[in-house]
C-alpha cells in the first residue's frame, strides 16, 4: 500500500486549486487523482471567455484558465495521475483506484474530494414521447463540437435556460445551426444574466419562460418536439402545444453532484446541494474535505477556485491538529433560501463565508440571522436571484451571539 | 437454399435458433433493425414467471413453468444473469385473497413452490411494504433475467454453431415455391424449406403474406420508470398486486443489475411503432406502485421508457403450422409469460413440428460472458489490469465499465455495431448520467475497432448517425 499525506480526488479546477494551496501551505505529499486524459475538468472543452475575472483579473478562455492551474501545479511539482478511475474510498481514508498501470491501494492522512458533478439527463425529467437519437445534453454536446469537432445537429431547440444550454445555443448559431428556442419550466431563467443578453438575445434566440418540452416525437431520430406552457405547479397546461421541427434537442437542466464514493461510505448527503454535509472547514468526515461543483453546483469557476483554495488550506491545518473543533452548530434555512454551505459549524469557528441561493427572486430583501427565535443581525440585499449565489461574511458579531443553531431567513421587502 | 429462416431476432427467434442450431440445418435469422432484441424483447419486465398465473388448459400455463425450469442450465451455459429473487402477490382485501387462493390452487396442481406469508414474517423481509397489505403469497423461485444479454447470448453461440443472422432485412413478401418459400426483403431474396415467424408486434403482418389472417396482434404499450441502483434498498423481491384481465398489473421489480423497474401499463394502441411514454401512463405507474410501497423515491428515476407486448387475438400463445403452407410455422401473441416460456416454446416448436432432426457432434454448449469488470474483487481486477491494461481504463464512470469490456463485447460473433447496442449488451450510458460522459468514448472506441467513421456510427438505426458533420474541415476525433 501508498501512503500519501492528501489525496485530490479530481483534477479539475477544484481539485487543482486544492492541491496550489495545500501544497504552498506546506504539504508536501501530495497526489491528485483524475479521471479523464488530461486535468482540467469540464474547463477543456469551455472555449467561451469569461473566465478568470475574479481569479486572474482578466477574461481567459476555459482550456486558458485550466492551463495557467495546470502549470502552476506543474511548477510545483505535485503529481498527477490521469485516466485513473477511484472506486473506492473507506473510513479510514484508504483509496482504491484504478488505472493502465494496475489497480492501487493508497493509505491517505486527509482527502479533498473535487469530484465534480453531472448533467440531469432527459430520463430525470420524464418527458413524455419515444426516445430517439438526437437528444444529448448541453455538455455532451459541447464535447462533441469543441473537444471533437463535431456539430450534432443543424435544427436546435434547448431545454433549460442553465448557463451551458445558453451558451451552446450560441455556439450551436456560430457553426451555422438553427436555434428556434429555449423553453424554461420556471418563470425565471436559471443562467446568468450576462448569458441570457450575450448567446440568446445578440442572436434574437426566444426564451420561452414558464414552457417545458411536452412530447418527444421520432421513432429512431428526432423529427419535433412540441412545447406548452406550464400552470403555478408546474404542470402543463393541455391543448396548448407548439410544435418545432427539429433534429436535436439539448438539456440544460440542471447539474449534480457526483457523490457515488460517499454514499458508499453511507454518509448522508444533504437532500438539496446533493452534496456531502460540511462544516466551517469544508470537511464533512474526519479528514475528508469537499469543494467545488462535487459539493454543489457554481455559477462562476472563481468561485470553485476560491472554495478548493480554501479547502487545502483547511486541510494543511488538519493535519497540523490545528482545525476548529468541539460542539457543532446547524445553520437552518427558513423562509426563501434555497439551500445553504456550510450546514454547520463549530463553537469555536473562526469568521468564515457563508454562502446561500434563494428560492425564487426578489428584488430587495432583508437577510436576517436568527439563534433560535432571537434575530441577533440584519443586511439589506438588493437584487437576489436562485441563479446566482450569495456570500456573506460571519463574523465575530455573529457568532458570539450563538448559543444554538443558527436560522437564515431572507424576508422580502416590498417597494 | 436454408433449411430455416428465422423471421425475427428477439428472444423467441433466439431461442428458436439456439434450439436449432443443435442439429445438422442451414439456418438464418432475418432481423428487420440494426440490431437484435430491439423492440419487446428489450422493454419488458425481464422475469422469469413460475407459472402458477396462466389458465388451466392454455399453452401458456403448459409452457411456461417448463421454461421456467430450463433457464438456470441455460443461463449458466451461456454465462448470462440469473437471479432467484423471488416474488411477492399481494392481498389487500378479501377478493384479493380469493385470487390468491386460485393462484394456490394452481400451483398447488403444476407443483410450483408457494408460501403464504402474513403481516408478521413478509413485513421483516421486506419493512418497506405498504402496511395494509394482509397477505402475501410468495413464489421464491421466479427469476430475473437480463432479456437483451440473454437474446443476445443465444443468438452469439447459435452463430458460433452455425446461424447466419442478416440485420436491417425487413421482409416485404413471402411466396411459396417448389422446395418451400422465397423470402423477398427491401433488397435481398432468400430461399428456405421452413418458415417460422417469430416477428413479435409483426408476427400477424408476416403471417397474411401467406394470406394467413387467422389471427392479429394488439399492440399493449407498458410504460416503465428506471430507478438508480441508489432505489435498490426498496425491496429485495419482486412485487405483483393481485393480477386483472389486464394482465400482471403494475408492478416493482428488481433489474440484474440492481435497479428497479416500476410498471408496466397496459394500454392498447393503433400504431406498432408507438413507444412513447405519455404523461397519464407514467401517472398511473407512479400511483400504482404507491399502492404497494408508500415510499418511492421518484427523484432517483433515471430513465423512462415504454414498449409494446404482442398480445395475440386469441387469449393464448399461438403456435401452428399453416394448414395451407406446410413448413410456415408463426410463433405469435408471445406476450406475458411470454419470456419466461421462450426455452419452452422453442422445445415445442422442435418437437412438434420438425422430425427426424440430426444432432451435431461437434455442438459448442458454453459461451463465455462478458467480464463485468466492476463485480469482480480487487485481486482479479489487478491481474486482468496487468494482462491488459485497457481494463483499467474507465470509459462508463457511473457504471464503472472499462475500455477493454467494451473492445470484448464488439469484437464477438455478432458484432454491435451502435451505441445502443453496446449498452444493450454491457451498459455503457444505463447510469446516472445516461451516457452523457461516456457516449463520446464510445463512438471513438467503434470508430476505431470497426475501422469505420465516428460520422458513420449510429445510436441505433442506420439512420440515426450522432455526428452530422465535421465542424472544421478536417476529422478531429483520433
Amino acid at each position: 500500500m501508498l501512503n500519501k499525506d492528501l489525496i485530490i480526488i479530481g483534477g479539475g479546477s477544484g481539485g487543482l486549486c486544492a492541491a496550489i494551496s495545500a501544497k504552498k501551505q506546506g504539504i508536501n505529499d501530495i497526489l491528485i487523482l483524475e479521471q479523464d486524459q488530461e486535468a482540467g475538468g469540464i474547463l477543456n472543452q469551455c472555449i467561451h471567455n469569461g473566465f478568470g475575472l475574479h481569479t486572474f483579473k482578466e477574461e481567459l478562455t476555459g482550456p486558458a484558465f485550466a492551463q495557467r492551474l495546470k502549470d502552476e501545479a506543474k511548477q510545483l511539482n505535485i503529481p498527477i495521475w490521469l485516466n485513473t478511475n477511484v472506486t473506492k474510498v473507506t473510513k479510514d481514508k484508504i483509496v482504491t483506484c484504478i488505472n493502465d498501470n494496475g489497480l492501487w491501494q493508497i493509505k491517505a492522512k486527509a482527502i479533498i474530494f473535487t469530484v465534480g458533478c453531472y448533467e440531469r439527463s432527459l430520463g430525470a425529467i420524464m418527458t413524455p414521447g419515444t426516445r430517439p437519437s438526437g437528444i444529448y445534453t448541453a455538455g455532451q454536446a459541447q464535447k462533441y463540437l469543441n473537444q471533437d469537432g463535431y456539430l450534432v445537429g443543424k435544427d436546435i431547440f434547448i431545454l433549460g435556460s442553465g448557463d451551458i444550454g445558453l451558451i451552446m445555443a450560441r455556439r450551436m448559431v456560430l457553426e451555422g445551426a438553427k436555434v428556434h428556442g429555449v423553453a424554461e419550466i420556471m418563470p425565471y431563467s436559471n443562467g446568468l444574466k450576462r448569458n441570457i443578453v450575450q448567446c440568446l438575445n445578440d442572436y434574437d434566440i426566444p426564451l420561452y419562460l414558464s414552457h417545458t418540452v411536452s412530447k418527444i416525437i421520432g421513432k429512431d431520430k428526432l423529427e419535433a418536439i412540441e412545447i406548452s406552457p406550464v400552470d403555478k405547479n408546474l404542470k402543463i397546461i393541455p391543448n396548448s402545444a407548439k410544435r418545432f421541427k427539429v433534429d436535436t434537442l439539448l438539456l440544460s437542466v440542471g447539474l449534480i453532484p457526483e457523490n457515488s464514493l460517499i454514499q458508499d461510505l453511507n454518509i448522508p448527503l444533504d437532500k438539496k446541494t446533493k452534496g456531502p454535509i460540511v462544516d466551517e472547514n469544508l470537511q464533512f468526515y474526519d479528514g475528508m474535505f469537499a469543494a467545488g461543483n462535487g459539493l454543489h453546483v457554481h455559477d462562476l469557476v472563481d468561485y470553485v477556485a476560491n472554495e478548493a483554495t480554501q479547502a487545502g488550506i483547511n486541510a494543511y491545518h488538519y493535519l497540523n491538529n490545528n482545525l476548529s473543533k468541539g460542539k457543532l452548530h446547524k445553520i437552518i434555512n427558513k423562509d426563501n433560501i434555497g439551500y445553504c454551505l456550510p450546514q454547520q459549524f463549530h463553537e469555536d469557528a473562526k469568521p468564515f463565508k457563508l454562502s446561500f441561493r434563494v428560492t425564487k427572486p426578489i428584488s430587495k430583501a432583508k437577510i436576517q440571522f436568527y439563534d433560535n427565535d432571537n434575530l441577533i443581525k440584519e443586511i439589506i440585499k438588493l437584487n437576489l436571484f436562485p441563479a446566482e449565489m450569495i456570500t456573506i461574511n460571519i463574523n465575530d458579531d455573529i457568532l458570539n451571539k450563538i448559543n444554538n443553531d443558527l436560522s437564515i431567513k431572507v424576508v422580502e421587502i416590498n417597494a | 437454399m436454408n433449411d430455416v429462416i428465422i423471421i425475427g431476432g428477439g428472444i423467441i427467434g433466439a431461442f428458436i435458433a439456439h434450439e436449432l442450431s443443435h442439429y445438422k440445418l442451414k439456418i438464418t435469422l432475418l432481423e428487420k433493425d440494426n440490431d437484435v432484441a430491439n423492440e419487446t424483447t428489450m422493454a419488458n419486465s425481464a422475469i422469469i414467471h413460475t407459472g402458477y398465473d396462466p389458465k388451466d388448459g392454455t399453452l401458456k400455463a403448459k409452457l411456461n413453468p417448463i421454461g421456467h425450469d430450463l433457464y438456470k442450465q441455460i443461463c449458466k451455459d451461456l454465462d448470462v444473469p440469473y437471479k432467484e429473487i423471488g416474488a411477492y402477490v399481494v392481498a389487500f382485501d378479501d377478493n384479493d385473497i380469493k385470487t390468491l387462493e386460485e393462484l394456490k390452487t394452481r400451483a398447488i396442481n403444476r407443483n410450483i413452490i408457494y408460501e403464504e406469508l402474513y403481516p408478521d414474517t413478509f413485513l421483516k423481509q421486506e419493512p418497506n411494504l405498504n402496511p395494509e397489505i394482509k397477505k402475501v403469497l410468495s413464489f421464491p423461485t421466479t427469476a430475473i433475467i437480463d432479456p437483451m444479454q440473454t437474446c443476445v447470448a443465444l443468438i452469439e453461440n447459435a452463430i458460433v454453431n452455425g446461424l447466419k443472422v442478416f440485420l436491417n432485412q425487413e421482409v416485404k413478401a413471402i411466396e411459396p415455391i417448389q422446395e418451400g418459400y422465397k423470402i423477398k426483403t427491401q433488397d435481398k431474396e432468400y430461399q428456405t424449406k421452413y418458415i417460422i415467424n417469430c416477428a413479435g408486434i409483426n408476427s400477424s403482418k408476416i403471417a397474411k403474406m401467406i394470406g394467413d389472417n387467422s389471427f392479429d396482434i394488439i399492440f399493449r404499450k407498458g410504460e416503465y420508470y428506471v430507478l438508480d441502483k441508489k432505489a435498490s434498498y426498496l425491496t429485495k423481491h419482486i412485487i405483483y398486486p393481485c393480477p386483472s384481465t389486464m394482465g400482471k398489473g403494475v408492478l416493482i421489480v428488481p433489474t440484474v443489475h440492481g435497479n428497479t423497474l416500476l410498471g408496466p401499463t397496459a394500454f392498447d394502441v393503433d400504431d406498432s411503432l408507438d413507444t412513447s411514454t405519455t404523461l397519464n401512463g407514467l401517472e398511473e405507474v407512479k400511483t400504482k406502485v404507491q399502492k404497494l410501497i408508500k415510499d418511492i423515491p421518484f427523484n432517483l428515476t433515471i430513465r423512462t421508457f415504454a414498449g409494446l407486448r404482442a398480445k395475440g387475438s386469441i387469449d393464448d400463445f399461438i403456435i401452428y403450422e399453416n394448414e395451407n403452407h406446410p413448413h410456415f410455422i408463426n410463433v405469435a401473441g408471445i406476450d406475458s409469460p411470454g419470456i419466461a416460456s421462450a426455452p419452452a416454446i422453442a422445445k415445442y416448436v422442435i418437437d412438434n413440428f420438425f422430425n427426424e432432426l440430426q444432432p451435431k457432434e461437434n455442438f459448442i454448449k458454453t459461451r463465455k460472458g462478458y467480464y463485468n469488470f466492476d463485480s469482480l474483487d480487487d485481486e482479479t481486477k489487478a491481474q486482468l489490469i496487468k494482462e491488459n491494461p485497457k481494463f483499467g481504463h474507465i470509459i462508463c464512470r457511473c457504471e464503472k465499465i472499462s475500455e477493454q469490456e467494451i473492445i470484448d463485447c464488439i469484437h464477438r460473433p455478432l458484432v454491435p455495431k451502435t451505441i445502443k447496442a453496446i449498452k444493450k449488451r454491457i451498459r455503457p450510458g444505463m447510469g446516472r448520467c445516461q451516457g452523457g460522459f461516456c457516449a463520446p468514448l464510445v463512438i471513438k472506441i467503434l470508430a476505431r475497432e470497426l475501422s469505420i467513421n465516428p460520422k458513420d456510427i449510429c445510436y441505433d438505426s442506420i439512420n440515426s448517425n450522432i455526428l452530422k458533420q465535421e465542424s472544421k474541415g478536417d476529422d478531429h476525433v483520433e
